[in-house]
């Protein structure tokens, strides 16, 4: 499903992310762990097209196709979703009709109709539901005034909604209470199958008692230096990060 | 003609022997006229020399010539982007005359009297004495010009209570080049009137137009209007509007200033805050693309104590637009326990676009509480990339955000249809319009 080799990229002068390689398969769910300034959130940027990284060397393959070479509207009508770590107010752009047009792009390059009104209403109103969502937000602007944990509950909604192929969910779990993390928990559980791969981002591994991984990956200092089954998770939580920072030097 | 004219002040003379209209062929009317031109001609055109002008590139005016429309009866059809307003008195202004087969019945009520200028000063001509704007400011020149050649207009009085809602329509056509028309608009609220009223300033086939508008108004004694002028001219019209309130005791004057067509538009408005806790709102919005260049010079004078006033102005430039801003607000000395908010905003879609803003606050006492803010910026980067990020085509996100920028503006709109025309025009610069619909 997702492909990554040798990535190396950068912000401004920053060097961030430094060879970076990451095999992800179909059905799988990975965490991509690490401590503050690692670079977890410029992968899930640069996999999901940010313009402001620069790509120096490396390459990232989805489903066999050259990731990198397609713009950001692109990369997610292909069913690439990223679950943003601070989910962007938008004022005037009401939550709904951007769901909307966000669905019928992908539906659009999938090749199947678009849902008319109804059709759609209900599909949002069933998603609303498992996510705990209040009606009100339908006739509410994009992340406006929702609280951190809201603006993370309508990042999982329009998963939901827009079932991609692959999901990279950065630090969906910070900022939430534990009644929020069970929530976002469930609906992330839920969009689980064996033709779709999550990628989670990671600071802490409780997210992970409630969405188990296939995979955990500790990235350190722009690599990832020790990947293994979920009980590495329960290693970090138990001994922190800094017994790995070494090996990300040294690697 | 003298020698030396340019060619704009020969066409003020080719004009004075041709003209008759409203404001009548008696003695009075001809003074009248006399008058204004007279003291038009003694003033000149403005120019770059003058502070208030000085980002106007008049674009040749001086040098250009313009007639006044012939005087047979205009074509009666009904042009493309005429409101539909349900209830509302409508009145159609054709070339500057009254065309009464495009206007409405006008809706009886007991508050309210809605008649053209020709009736009104056939009815009280001892109101002619006043039409000769009073004070020799820079800003008053294009309003001189238009009460010289100024045909007809509309008329607007209410008192007593709340008004039908009043749809005015100017229509500049197209049939011969170079046309200027003089479009005015008289309203006078009082005794708890409460009025809104559209005036719609349009053109109608091609070929070049000089629009000189002039609107005076006057609200008193615990009324309130709302004025929501918008311009949908032409992109080779040129406007220039002269806008002056005159806000008496509780009473609010609201004017919301919609640019969205014609090639230059120049409004200069001015709202004295006369009577204790009067208050006066200018809303504006100028979308310029293209070429296009608009102006808005507001002042508002806080002349007595407890008024009010707030300005808020939005403008979107693209390509290689001009947008200008000046608001001016004065607190007299007197003028204590007033308060005044101003907050502009443009938005630079190209990176030949150019908006100038330029708040003032002049404050003469210290009892007063004032607050100004401007911000001149791109689409947000995070935001865009936000509605990228979910597969939404870049033009249409562009489009989308550039919309949401004017939305807290269009809110503010009393009237819907007025609302969703210019939400429509403003998505109609862009790309992907038919997308765009969907999300207004």
């Amino acid at each position: 499903m997702l492909s990554i080799q040798n990535l190396v990229v950068s912000i401004g002068d920053r060097r961030i992310l430094k060879g970076l390689s990451l095999e992800v398969g179909a059905g799988e769910v990975h965490a991509i762990m690490g401590p503050n300034g690692s670079g977890k959130s410029t992968l899930a940027q640069v996999l999901a097209g940010r313009p402001e990284y620069t790509i120096h060397s490396g390459k990232v393959l989805y489903k066999g196709q050259d990731l990198l070479a397609l713009p950001p509207e692109e990369r997610a009508r292909a069913g690439v979703f990223l679950g943003f770590q601070y989910p962007v107010e938008i004022p005037g752009v009401n939550n709904v009709y951007l769901l909307k047009a966000a669905l019928n792009a992908v539906r659009k390059h999938r090749g199947i109709a678009e849902l008319d009104a109804f059709e759609f209403l209900a599909l949002v109103k069933d998603k609303m539901r498992l996510m705990q969502i209040d009606e009100a937000f339908l006739s509410r602007a994009v992340n406006e005034g929702f609280s951190g944990g809201e603006k993370k509950r309508n990042e999982i909604l329009q998963l939901l909604v827009l079932e991609p192929e692959l999901a990279i969910l950065d630090e969906t779990d910070s900022g939430l209470d534990i009644d929020a993390l069970k929530i976002v928990a469930h609906g992330v559980n839920a969009t689980r199958r064996p033709d779709r791969a999550i990628l989670l981002v990671t600071h802490y591994q409780r997210l992970l008692e409630h969405v188990v991984p296939d995979r955990v990956h500790v990235l350190t200092d722009g690599r990832i230096v020790r990947s293994g089954d979920r009980t590495l998770a329960l290693d970090l939580e138990r001994q922190g990060y800094d017994w790995l920072r070494d090996e990300g030097r040294r690697a | 003609m003298s020698a030396g004219l340019s060619p704009f002040l020969a066409s003020v003379e080719r004009a004075q022997t041709q003209a008759a209209g409203a404001l009548g062929t008696n003695s009075e009317a001809q003074r009248v006229r006399r008058t204004a031109r007279d003291r038009f001609v003694a003033a000149g055109l403005p120019s770059a020399r003058d502070e208030n002008w000085k980002y106007l590139i008049l674009r040749g005016l001086a040098r250009s010539e313009w007639v006044l429309p012939p005087s047979s009866a205009a074509e009666a059809r009904a042009p493309e982007g005429l409101l539909t307003m349900a209830g509302a008195t409508r009145l159609v202004f054709v070339d500057g005359r009254f065309n009464a087969g495009l206007s409405s019945p006008r809706i009886a009520s007991p508050v309210t009297r809605i008649e053209t200028l020709t009736e009104l000063y056939a009815r009280a001509p001892e109101l002619l004495a006043s039409a000769v704007p009073v004070d020799d400011r820079a800003d008053t020149r294009f309003a001189l010009l238009n009460t010289a050649f100024a045909m007809d207009g509309a008329s607007v009085e209410i008192e007593g209570g709340e008004s039908p809602l009043i749809y005015l329509v100017f229509i500049a056509t197209g049939s011969t080049s170079a046309q200027a028309t003089f479009p005015r608009i008289r309203i006078r609220a009082t005794r708890g009137a409460i009025s809104t009223i559209v005036e719609h300033h349009l053109a109608d086939g091609g070929g070049s137009r000089f629009v000189n508008s002039l609107a005076e108004i006057e609200v008193d004694d615990a009324s309130r209007v709302d004025l929501c002028r918008l311009h949908t001219l032409a992109a080779d019209a040129r406007q220039f509007d002269t806008l002056r309130a005159r806000v008496g005791a509780r009473s609010t004057f609201a004017l919301h200033s919609l640019m969205v067509g014609g090639d230059i538009v120049r409004s200069d408005v001015d709202v004295a805050l006369n009577g204790a806790a009067a208050a006066g709102q200018i809303n504006g919005l100028m979308v310029t693309a293209g070429t296009q260049h608009h102006e808005l010079h507001a002042e508002l004078r806080h002349a007595v104590p407890h008024t009010n006033s707030r300005t808020h102005v939005r403008a979107v430039v693209n390509d290689s637009g001009r947008s200008i801003c000046n608001s001016k607000v004065i607190v007299a000395p007197g003028a204590k326990g007033s308060v005044s908010e101003q907050n502009f905003r443009n938005l630079l879609l190209a990176s030949g676009a150019e908006a100038d803003t330029r708040p003032q606050l002049e404050i003469n006492n210290e009892d007063v509480k004032c607050s100004h803010g401007a911000s001149t910026g791109r689409l947000d980067p995070n935001m865009l990339f936000y509605l990228l990020s979910r597969g939404i085509d870049a033009a249409m996100a562009r489009g989308l955000l550039t919309y949401a920028f004017v939305i807290d503006l269009l809110k503010d709109l009393p009237v819907d249809e007025v609302s969703r025309t210019v939400a429509r025009r403003v998505a109609g610069t862009l790309p992907d319009r038919d997308l765009i619909k969907d999300f207004i």
